[in-house]
């Protein structure tokens, strides 16, 4: 049905979204927390650069990232020297323009669910002896639950059909940088390419529609947040 | 027909011809691959014709080829960025001008003129003159950004119909979108490119652009650092005889502009 | 040496509350009006909220001492709290909840949990979550889980303000259990003088912001002065009595006070509860208590106890406020101001006060349990 090199993107495009959520999960949550918890001087201002990448072009929030994360960027020369982590045209790049692009999708479902817990439920943990780390992880992850799973399974389609910040930042390189949908735009460049576009055209619709699906029947069936305690 | 299916029987034939008409793309005795693909930065448009033409230099060389494709635009400035490409082919001669300006020391080659297009008219009706092929909707690309559409617009302002026809232009992201709108019939004609019009079978070229009237349309090709042996046998056999038939092929002029 | 001492002063937003005491082991009410700062009291001592000043003192250990720079954290506290609206965790089970806080305590053996769980009736509901049990079960497994977070002293804001009353009067014994079996002090919240009387050894009076006073329960209930803070119309006293008989054929408690009996209803006495030699507390309203100058022995009111006027307290108004001391023991009487007049009523005069038996409610009458000795 699909043929290797169809697989091989599939496979990439997997990887990179897989990527791109494992690092973008753990930051979008402690942001959202954040954002929902705290008061700071500047909350405004990330609050606008949390949702920056849902409404500026893609192509521009690829091209910034182009610069600042390029070979010649100074991030990207930073954490190269550093960490030996390079994102120029490789799949870690792939996988950043993802995590970027789906961050606010991961952001915003998680904040709607932090803010909706009760907050006497921790103050309840902590005299029950309970330190911060604990009320995080057996308070406030699973209440949090619903958000973080939904923005999750968003995030995560999100991060496989991303095109525009990639494609600008880096690339299009067979079995590097060419995912699903960059794929599909260079399958339909040739005119002999409808029928293989059209096959993986299908697959991400499906892939898609099936992450919304699942997203939409976690949100359904999880127990309710902290504030509808009492039925 | 599969496109992966179709790739490879234009592959088979590539290799059967160049193999016959051009030794002057080298031997595998002769020639090092290096550790990793050949990477090719093309223009969009020329999708097609540079996976053919990879598909038969790798076949003669066993030499890896590895074509990333998207806006001119695009891969001149992730050449500057410092992108890994080796060879680069653009759509227009700006973006090659650009980059010996902004990303000189990318640069180890001169630009070598690939091939050209032309704008024509197509659509399902008779040939007929311009003003009367565009006197109802019909689509191009986006004069303000997409090139296809500045050259367009040129031509029409040169021949003094542009003021009566823009109001029946229907302006799209990309030349393939005009021409689809007019596949499907949701235009009478679309300006396209020569090398477009020939995706679509059922659409006739009413009108040929004459080349005077409008800026040349020339694809570019500019060797990068790093492009070693390889990128650079890879640039010759495109400009060479192989390469030419494979571009004429796919509806490419030559350089000097003939068919 | 007190067990809890307290002398703070905490502000939130606009409001101060300040004041001081001391109190031992059993259960100390705190009581005032709503917004006379019952909840804030408790949470500072909690640590929920951050007091200008504060030095408590709990079992000879320093929670705060703004002076020396002390402040224990909430969760290094070693306090049960229980919450006005619970703040069970949904998503955990009856037995996720109560074992919670049960992590920091390494000497928690089954038996002890399992203790606590048959105490307050949890046996069966371990497995349910929070949103399927009624308020009172709440209320139980709130209590349980602080209990074995084995805390040295537990809070709790209103328990019962949220219950109505039939489930109130089953929760309520609950709480006296905790106090009688567990011997943890308790600082308790309430808005509510019959809480207060029924289960308060030590009171603690909030007004306007302020510690209006705070001692042994009986002791302030006969204070005249505390009128206003304890609200008039429920002004009572409360005598400690012990269950000297029972009247099978009339089904009566005999109960003797000092040197005096009363007969009680015994409805609403548990078997235990009303063996004799057991001690009660009575509440008795002043607004129940008539005057005689003498004794009475063709009228309905049977309950006839000779006291000595103490005081008389006339402030304008209809009425006047007597009260008399019985032994040792103060009972109050709410008449007439014209009542005093017409029969001359002076301190220092011998009188006998009328009760009726009907007067000494059900849920007024309550088994003494001694603190727990030790521990």
């Amino acid at each position: 049905m699909l043929t290797t090199e169809e697989l091989t993107i599939i496979g990439l495009s997997l990887k990179v979204a897989a990527a791109a959520m494992a690092v973008a999960l753990p930051v979008a949550f402690f942001t959202a927390y954040a954002l929902a918890n705290w008061r700071f001087p500047g909350r405004g201002l990330l609050q606008a650069v949390t949702t920056l990448p849902l409404v500026l072009p893609p192509v521009v929030t690829g091209y910034i990232l182009l610069i600042w994360f390029g070979a010649n960027g100074s991030a990207g020369a930073f954490l190269r020297d550093t960490i030996g982590l390079e994102f120029a045209f490789r799949w870690t790049g792939a996988a950043l323009a993802a995590g970027v692009m789906a961050f606010p999708l991961l952001v915003r479902p998680m904040r709607l669910s932090l803010e909706a817990i009760d907050r006497g439920l921790e103050e309840a943990a902590e005299t029950l002896g309970a330190g911060r780390l604990r009320i995080l992880v057996t308070i406030v992850v699973p209440l949090a639950m619903p958000g973080i799973l939904a923005g999750g399974i968003l995030g995560f389609a999100k991060a496989l059909g991303e095109f525009g910040a990639t494609i600008t930042f880096v690339s299009n390189i067979p079995g590097e940088t060419r995912t699903l949908s960059l794929a599909i735009y260079s399958l339909l460049q040739s005119p002999s390419g409808d029928a293989a576009a059209l096959r993986l055209i299908s697959f991400s619709v499906v892939l898609a529609l099936g992450s919304v699906l699942l997203s939409e029947w976690i949100s359904a069936r999880l127990p309710a947040n902290g504030k509808a305690r009492d039925e | 027909m599969t496109g992966i299916f179709a790739r490879r029987a234009v592959a088979m034939l590539a290799l059967l011809t160049g193999a016959l008409l051009s030794p002057s793309t080298g031997s595998s005795e002769t020639l090092k691959c290096g550790d990793r693909p050949l990477l090719v930065f093309a223009a969009a448009s020329l999708t097609d014709v540079i996976e053919a033409a990879a598909a038969a230099f790798t076949a003669a060389t066993e030499c890896p080829v590895a074509i990333s494709v998207a806006g001119s635009s695009v891969l001149a400035r992730q050449i500057e960025a410092g992108a890994p490409a080796t060879l680069f082919l653009s759509a227009n001669s700006e973006w090659v001008t650009w980059l010996e300006t902004n990303a000189a020391e990318r640069i180890s080659g001169p630009p070598r003129v690939l091939a050209r297009n032309r704008l024509v008219v197509v659509g399902r009706a008779d040939p007929a003159e311009i003003a009367d092929l565009l006197s109802t909707r019909f689509a191009m690309a986006d004069p303000a950004h997409v090139p296809a559409g500045m050259y367009a617009k040129t031509a029409l302002e040169a021949l003094g119909v542009w003021t009566d026809v823009a109001s029946n232009a229907i302006f799209t992201e990309n030349v393939r979108l005009a021409l689809s709108l007019a596949e499907r019939g949701d235009v009478s004609t679309a300006i396209v490119y020569a090398t477009d019009a020939r995706m679509e079978p059922g659409l006739n070229v009413l009108y040929r652009f004459d080349d005077a009237n409008y800026p040349e349309i020339r694809y570019e090709a500019v060797l990068l650092t790093g492009a070693g042996e390889t990128g650079g046998a890879f640039l010759d056999m495109l400009a060479g005889p192989e390469g030419q038939e494979i571009l004429a092929k796919y509806g490419f002029l030559a350089p000097d502009g003939t068919p | 040496m007190s067990e809890l001492a307290v002398d703070f002063r905490t502000r939130a937003g606009s409001f101060i509350l300040e004041g001081a005491f001391e109190t031992d082991r059993g259960i100390t009410a705190i009581f005032g009006k709503s917004g006379s700062g019952k909840s804030t009291l408790l949470r500072t001592v909690a640590g929920l909220v951050r007091p200008e000043r504060a030095r408590i003192r709990l079992d000879g250990r320093f929670l705060d001492d703004t002076a020396a720079g002390i402040r224990i954290a909430p969760r290094h506290r070693r306090i049960g709290f229980v919450f006005q609206d619970d703040r069970l965790f949904p998503h955990l089970s009856v037995r996720g909840n109560i074992l919670y806080g049960a992590r920091r305590n390494e000497t928690l053996t089954e038996p002890a949990s399992r203790h606590v769980i048959d105490m307050l009736g949890l046996g069966a509901l371990l497995d349910r979550r929070p949103g399927t049990l009624s308020g009172g079960e709440r209320k139980r497994v709130a209590i349980a889980r602080a209990l074995l977070s084995s805390p040295d002293i537990l809070l709790m804001d209103e328990p019962l303000s949220s219950l109505d009353h039939a489930r109130r009067n089953r929760v309520m014994p609950y709480l006296e259990r905790v106090r009688a079996d567990t011997g943890i002090p308790l600082l308790y919240v309430s808005h509510e003088i019959d809480e207060v009387a029924r289960l308060a050894d030590t009171l603690v009076i909030l007004s306007d912001g302020r510690i209006a006073d705070y001692g042994e329960t009986a002791d302030l209930f006969s204070r005249l002065d505390l009128g206003p803070a304890l609200g008039r119309h429920e002004a009572s006293v409360l005598l400690d009595g012990q269950i000297t008989g029972y009247d099978r054929h009339y089904d009566l408690l005999l109960v003797s006070v000092g040197a005096h009996t009363l007969f009680l209803a015994s409805r609403g006495n548990n078997a235990e509860g009303a063996r004799p030699g057991q001690a009660l507390r009575l509440r008795v309203r002043a607004r129940d208590v008539a005057i005689s100058l003498a004794r009475q022995p063709d009228i309905s009111m049977r309950n006839q106890l000779p006291m000595t006027i103490d005081y008389i307290r006339q402030e304008g108004g209809a009425y006047a406020e007597i009260r008399g001391r019985i032994g040792k023991q103060f009972l109050r009487a709410r008449v007439t101001r014209k009542t005093v007049d017409d029969l001359a009523l002076t301190e220092g005069m011998e009188v006998w006060a009328l009760i009726k038996t009907i007067s000494f409610d059900q849920r007024l009458v309550q088994p003494r349990v001694p603190p727990v000795e030790g521990a």
